[in-house]
């Protein structure tokens, strides 16, 4: 920041005051100094800070949650308005290349062995809530009861906001960190801006593979690239594995 | 150039809101056009300075001020120590608040813009860089917003501070009680670059 074509025209205060220092330039580079090494080393600072918010406010909501730093979920929609559906009219669809096609309640799912995953949710674009409290049905499960025939490839997932689709491989699908799930967060319902009543979760893969509001299973023979995958994320999203990098896998996939 | 800057990071400011408070989101929803609109504005928020300071002719008076801003004298430090209250302080155009607060808006400026590239590009970007540039955000966020409030609190506070800001003068008895230093002036130099 060295204007010096205008130097002969100072002010008087500061010409007189032959120790002035260039205060102004030192506080921008410092800022940006520090907001480099903040990037660079705030991955584990935000680690401490996170885990003494949790510590001081176990609940995760109120004021505290919203510092920065703390562990919490920021809420995507890809629609308008927050899609909700109660858990009385709730149905989950299963179709498509499979012996028995079927239509889940809310209920049916519940009634289903279940399975719990304390996995941390991370997000391709850097935030994450460490472990976050799972429950649910193992998709692999779902997919057995339906049946799936020898041609099956892939599962396709619809979300009853109508827009977003996401799809995994039938072996990626298989995998036992995979749950359609219903309670998340504690022993608590997950909540609409959660995706609620039913989500998926898929524990390996970056944030947008575990498709909120899921409405709609269906099997089929190849991989359909889903919402932020036609705006060009990576369709087998293994974290830290995809989407530009190969660092070391944040959870052992 | 200060309304400019001002607008855009109060857009950029009022769009963040329902894209940090869940709660909010859930009410607003529109999330991707909030993205939209919050990434385009945070973008052009440095065009205006850049402009301000770059024309041969307009850019003199905006240049000048930096220079002034950019250098501290023992004055300045005195005048941090009293806040201002010090009635020996014969502070120039600029404070030493104002030059703290604009020097630190034009290096927040500089790390929200780094950190937000990070955010919305990120896939050429670490995922541990990621995580680190969403912190430093937030951070930094609450840190650029408390600044303002208070920026905005000491221009009503002195309501003078805002005619010169708005109209680019001030009157000659209210330059002599506020700003001693401040000399040196014929009329058409003080206009103010906005």
């Amino acid at each position: 920041m060295d204007f010096g074509s205008t130097r002969n025209r100072l002010n008087r205060a500061d010409v007189d005051d032959q120790l002035s220092k260039p205060i102004g330039r030192r506080i921008i580079i410092g800022i940006v100094a520090l907001g480099c090494a903040g990037i660079v080393f705030g991955e584990s600072v935000q680690r401490v800070v996170g885990r003494a918010i949790t510590k001081i406010n176990p609940s995760g909501s109120g004021i505290a949650s919203l510092f920065p730093g703390a562990n919490t979920f920021r809420i995507y929609t890809v629609t308008g308005s927050l899609p909700s559906e109660s858990t009385k009219a709730y149905t989950l669809k299963v179709g498509g290349l499979v012996n028995r096609p079927t239509t889940y309640s809310y209920n049916d799912l519940l009634a289903m062995p279940s399975v719990r995953l304390d996995k941390d949710f991370q997000c391709v674009t850097g935030w994450r809530v460490p472990n976050v409290h799972w429950q649910g049905v193992l998709l692999s499960h779902i997919l057995d009861l339906s049946q799936v025939q020898p041609s099956a490839k892939a599962v396709l997932f619809k979300s009853f906001d109508g827009v977003y689709t996401e799809s995994l491989t039938l072996d990626q699908a298989k995998r036992s960190d995979v749950i359609v799930a219903y309670e998340m967060l504690g022993d608590r319902p997950i909540s609409s801006e959660h995706g609620g009543p039913v989500r998926l979760y898929v524990a390996p893969m970056y944030g947008y593979k575990s498709c909120k509001w899921l409405s709609e299973i269906e099997i089929s023979d190849q991989v359909v690239p889903g919402y932020w995958e036609n705006l060009g994320y990576d369709v087998n999203a293994w974290i830290g594995r995809s989407n530009g990098r190969s660092d070391a896998p944040v959870d052992g996939a | 150039m200060h309304w400019s800057t001002a607008t855009l990071m109060f857009v950029c400011i009022v769009t963040a809101i329902p894209l940090y408070i869940p709660s909010a989101t859930a009410i607003i929803g529109r999330r991707e056009l909030l993205v939209t609109i919050h990434v385009f504005s945070g973008i052009l928020l440095p065009i205006p300075i850049l402009i301000g300071v770059a024309g041969r002719q307009w850019g003199l008076q905006l240049r000048r001020d930096l220079q002034i801003i950019n250098k501290w004298n023992s004055e300045d430090v005195s005048w941090f120590r009293s806040w201002g209250r010090d009635p020996l302080l014969r502070p120039g155009k600029f404070n030493a608040g104002q030059k703290a607060n604009t020097s630190f808006i034009g290096g927040s400026i500089l790390v929200m813009l780094i950190t937000g590239i990070i955010m919305h590009w990120f896939s050429i970007f670490p995922l541990a860089w990621r995580t680190g540039a969403t912190f430093v955000h937030d951070l930094l966020a609450f840190a650029i917003l408390i600044v303002i409030i208070g920026h905005i609190t000491y221009a009503i506070r002195y309501p003078a501070t805002i005619r010169a800001i708005t109209t680019g003068k001030v009157s000659r008895d209210w330059a002599q009680e506020h700003s001693p230093s401040w000399q040196e002036h014929p009329i058409e130099d003080r206009e103010h670059q906005e």
